[in-house]
């Protein structure tokens, strides 16, 4: 069977085909040549036995009658036959006559013991047939034959066997050469298709189909299994592709998450040591305790700076806390953690402990107890030293009596300030009209008149032809009218001047009783008219106004009358529109403009603008011009704004300021209540009283 | 059995030694019935035992007697008797002639010749005598010759295979 193992079909079927075919013909041969031996055989002892029968029927007489002349001669009859070796006659067991064939061996075999009976020796048959007559046994035939003549035969049979089978072979191997084809040819073909296909990876590739046996159907199955091969490989490779780009995303996805995630255990590192540094550093004692027994469990760096003592010191002793608390102290603060616990919220107390080296810290506690399935499971919180807070507060408080007492100085001083700058302001005006005065007189034509006078008393022999003929005298009288007319303009100009002086010393005058004015009627109430007020404001600033040729535009609704300190509201108007005019006096242009109105604005309130085109105000400055001492002239104080801001208040008014910025002008908002009755006032009054 | 081969063997051993002649006759004689067959109507019953006439002496009679006594022919046992009447003759299947008796033979050859009736002799002119079967030594074995013709004439059939071992076939009929 081991010649199966190796080969290719082709051999196989071959070598099937041979060896059936030679086993056949050998065994057929074998079949008939046994047949025909033993029918050699049969043959041979059939005519034996009917030569036997033949001579023992012949010789019955001569048996009978012990003839031996007669048996001799019936034997001599053999001689016809050549395969009789020998024969022999035995007549009651003696031997009557014998026959051999020539060159046979003159041997007899022993008289027969049984009836008839043969028997087949290495070449012969020893035939006894007894012979008979009428029931009596009369003698017995004994014929040898030659049995070389079967295996003459045997060896011409097995030479055609040879032959045989040889010629056979040849046309079986040449037969199935030829018709092995029909089935190793299809086989072949699958062999050589599946190894393309295994060696390519090739899954495309058909068997193609030649019969519809069973290697038909093997090829179809081939080819539907290459089908279901690719159909496979195909959803393989999609699910393949998908899989990997589910990996590549998963990957992505993953490298992201580990980018995220080193990211984030960076941040809570670095969040971690900020957070470590920010215990630490933290002007405070972070720490975590025992929710019953208050047992530190942690406390942070500061802890040691706070009361002097070593962390483990805060840890080491269960009862760390009470006993360090300051005597006094120590049932309040218990009291109110217990009461903290009870209430389950975050609580902030204060309380006293003794530090190491025996001085007494305020401590400021925030702490919260945290729960857990209702149970507190410990009690957190920061410890923060407020004993300089403390000490600041009394220091504060202190402070703010001197502070108290101050105020009402700086509030008298305030009202004096308010007083000065308004005569400062108009003093400006006087300074400048009696500068404009000085300059004006000290650069007076008036003196060219000494020379002229000078001249013609040098003249004044001839003073008729001088006048007429000398050509410096031709030229006085014209002189003369012109410096007249000079001097008489400047007269006029000076004489304007003057005016104005007297006016603004009039105006100071004025403030000066109007201050007394106000200073004695400030805080009464009076009702008055917004309207005439106004005018006021701008009539006392009328002067710079005009010298500066700045145009006032009016708009003047009709509104109430009201109740309010006359005196306040002037100081504001008047502080606008000195403001105002400095803004547009900076800002240098052509077109200078001012405008007031007053009307009821839609939150029933008086509202009094001043707009100017002026310099504006830049938007950083703009919450801080009514701080006091903000200024942005180069001579101010700071106050005026200031001063009518707190004054607006006090009326329950407001003044508030818009300007779109530097060189858009500005507007001064001063709202009033229709119905001012403000606490503030008493005080006031009370302060200006004790001025 | 035994007395079948001591009967076998006797004749054997007396043909090559002391056997008596008339032992090697008696057995010849018992021998030639079987080769002869004799027509049915030689017999009178179905069972009748083949009659054996002895023209001779009484010792061969008895000698021939004690052969035959219990051998069978043809189904047939053997009856032997002592003849010296030719008319007795008919009334036998074989007859036998003793030497000295042989000019019986030519006595009853007429009355006899056309029966089924085997004659046996031992003299030289027993055939011419009309005789069928003649003993005759030669070489010191016993022979016989025969006239076949005789046999025929009375309706006997003689084997060819006895008519091979005769030593002499008479051609032609009796006298």
């Amino acid at each position: 069977m081991n010649l199966f193992a190796k080969g290719t079909i082709k051999q196989k079927l071959m070598l099937i085909i041979m060896i059936t075919c030679s086993a056949v013909l050998l065994l057929a041969s074998a079949v008939i040549l046994a047949f025909e031996v033993a029918s050699f055989k049969e043959t041979l002892k059939r005519n034996t036995e009917v030569m036997a029968q033949v001579i023992g029927a012949n010789s019955e007489a001569a048996l009978r009658f012990k003839d031996k002349e007669a048996g001799k001669e019936f034997l001599g009859a053999l001689k016809a036959e050549p395969y009789v070796l020998s024969a022999c006659l035995y007549s009651e067991g003696q031997v009557l006559a014998t026959y051999y064939r020539e060159g046979a061996p003159q041997q007899l075999p022993p008289p027969p013991s049984k009836d008839d009976s043969f028997s087949f020796e290495k070449d012969t048959l020893n035939l006894f047939h007894t012979v008979r007559y009428d029931g009596d046994v009369i003698g017995t035939v004994f014929i040898q034959s030659d049995l070389r003549a079967v295996r003459e035969r045997l060896k011409t049979y097995l030479g055609i066997i040879a032959v045989v089978m040889l010629s056979a072979t040849v046309v079986a191997f040449l037969l199935s050469l030829r018709l092995q084809r029909f089935i190793s040819a299809p086989i072949s073909h699958l062999a050589e298709t599946a190894n393309k296909v295994a060696q390519q990876k090739n899954y495309s590739i058909r068997a193609t189909k030649v019969s519809d046996d069973e290697m038909g159907q093997l090829i179809d199955r081939f080819n539907e299994m290459l089908t279901g091969i690719q159909e496979r490989d195909a959803a393989l490779l999609r699910a393949q592709d998908g899989l990997e780009r589910r990996v590549d995303e998963r990957t992505k996805e993953l490298q992201m998450e580990i980018r995220e995630r080193s990211r984030v255990e960076n941040e809570l590192r670095v969040s971690q040591v900020k957070f470590e540094t920010l215990v630490n550093s933290i002007e405070g004692v972070v720490w975590e305790a025992d929710p019953k027994s208050f047992e530190f469990k942690f406390v942070s760096q500061q802890a040691e700076k706070l009361l002097g003592f070593a962390r483990n010191d805060w840890t080491a002793d269960p009862a760390f806390w009470m006993d360090h608390i300051y005597t006094d102290d120590q049932v309040l603060a218990h009291g109110l953690r217990m009461k903290a616990l009870q209430q389950e919220k975050p609580t902030q107390i204060e309380y006293r402990m003794v530090a190491a080296d025996g001085r007494i810290v305020w401590i400021r506690e925030i702490s919260t107890f945290i729960f857990e399935n209702g149970q507190p499971q410990a009690l957190r919180g920061v410890f923060f030293d407020i004993t300089e807070q403390k000490q600041a507060e009394e220091e504060l408080e202190s402070l703010n009596r001197k502070l108290l007492e101050s105020s009402r100085q700086a509030g008298m001083a305030e009202v004096a300030t308010g007083v000065l700058h308004n005569v400062g302001n108009v003093l400006n005006s006087v300074n400048v009209s009696s500068t404009l005065i000085c300059d004006q007189v000290r650069n007076s034509r008036a003196a060219r008149l000494k020379d002229v006078v000078l001249l013609l008393n040098k003249n004044t022999g001839d003073l008729g032809n001088f006048i007429t003929n000398d050509p410096k005298g031709k030229i006085i009288p014209g002189y003369l009218t012109s410096l007249s007319e000079r001097l008489s303009a400047e007269q006029q100009d000076l004489l304007k001047e003057l005016e104005l002086l007297t006016k603004n010393v009039e105006h100071i005058k004025e403030i000066v009783a109007m201050q007394q004015n106000y200073a004695r009627v400030s805080g009464i109430i009076e009702s008055l008219s917004i309207r005439n007020l106004v005018e006021d404001a701008l009539q006392m600033n009328a002067a710079a106004l005009a010298r500066h040729g700045i145009l006032v535009i009016r708009d003047f609704h009709e509104v109430p009358v009201i109740s309010v300190d006359k005196h306040k509201v002037l100081q504001i108007l008047v502080n606008l529109i000195r403001n105002a005019k400095y803004a547009i006096d900076a800002a240098n242009r052509r077109d200078k403009r001012l405008s007031v109105s007053i009307k009821v604005n839609e939150r029933q309130m008086i509202e009094i603008t001043v707009t100017d085109n002026g310099i504006g105000i830049a938007p950083e400055n703009l919450t801080r011009i009514f701080s006091h001492g903000f200024t942005t002239k180069r001579d101010g104080h700071g106050f005026g704004l200031h001063s009518g801001a707190l004054a607006a208040k006090e009326m329950g008014g407001s003044l508030s300021a818009f300007s779109e910025g530097s060189g858009k002008g500005a507007t001064f908002i001063l709202q009033l209540p229709l119905n001012a009755h403000h606490k503030a006032n008493v005080e006031h009054r009370n302060g200006v009283k004790s001025l | 059995m035994l007395v079948l081969l001591s009967v076998l063997v006797r004749p054997a051993a007396a043909q090559d030694a002391q056997v008596s002649e008339a032992d090697l006759k008696a057995a010849f004689l018992f021998n030639f019935t079987k080769f002869i067959e004799w027509p049915a109507e030689a017999f009178p019953r179905e069972d009748a035992p083949v009659s054996v006439g002895v023209y001779g002496d009484e010792a061969f009679t008895a000698t021939l007697r004690a052969l035959l006594a219990d051998k069978k022919a043809h189904g047939r046992a053997f009856n032997v008797k002592r003849l010296v009447n030719p008319a007795d003759a008919k009334t036998c299947q074989i007859l036998y002639f003793r030497e000295g008796e042989t000019r019986k033979m030519g006595a009853v050859y007429d009355a006899i010749k056309k029966l089924p009736i085997l004659t046996v002799g031992e003299s030289d002119d027993f055939l011419d005598q009309g005789g069928m079967f003649n003993f005759f030594f030669e070489d010191k074995q016993l022979r016989f010759e025969v006239n076949p013709a005789t046999a025929e004439n009375a309706k006997l059939t003689v084997s060819s295979k006895l008519l091979r071992l005769a030593k002499n076939i008479r051609k032609g009929g009796a006298k």
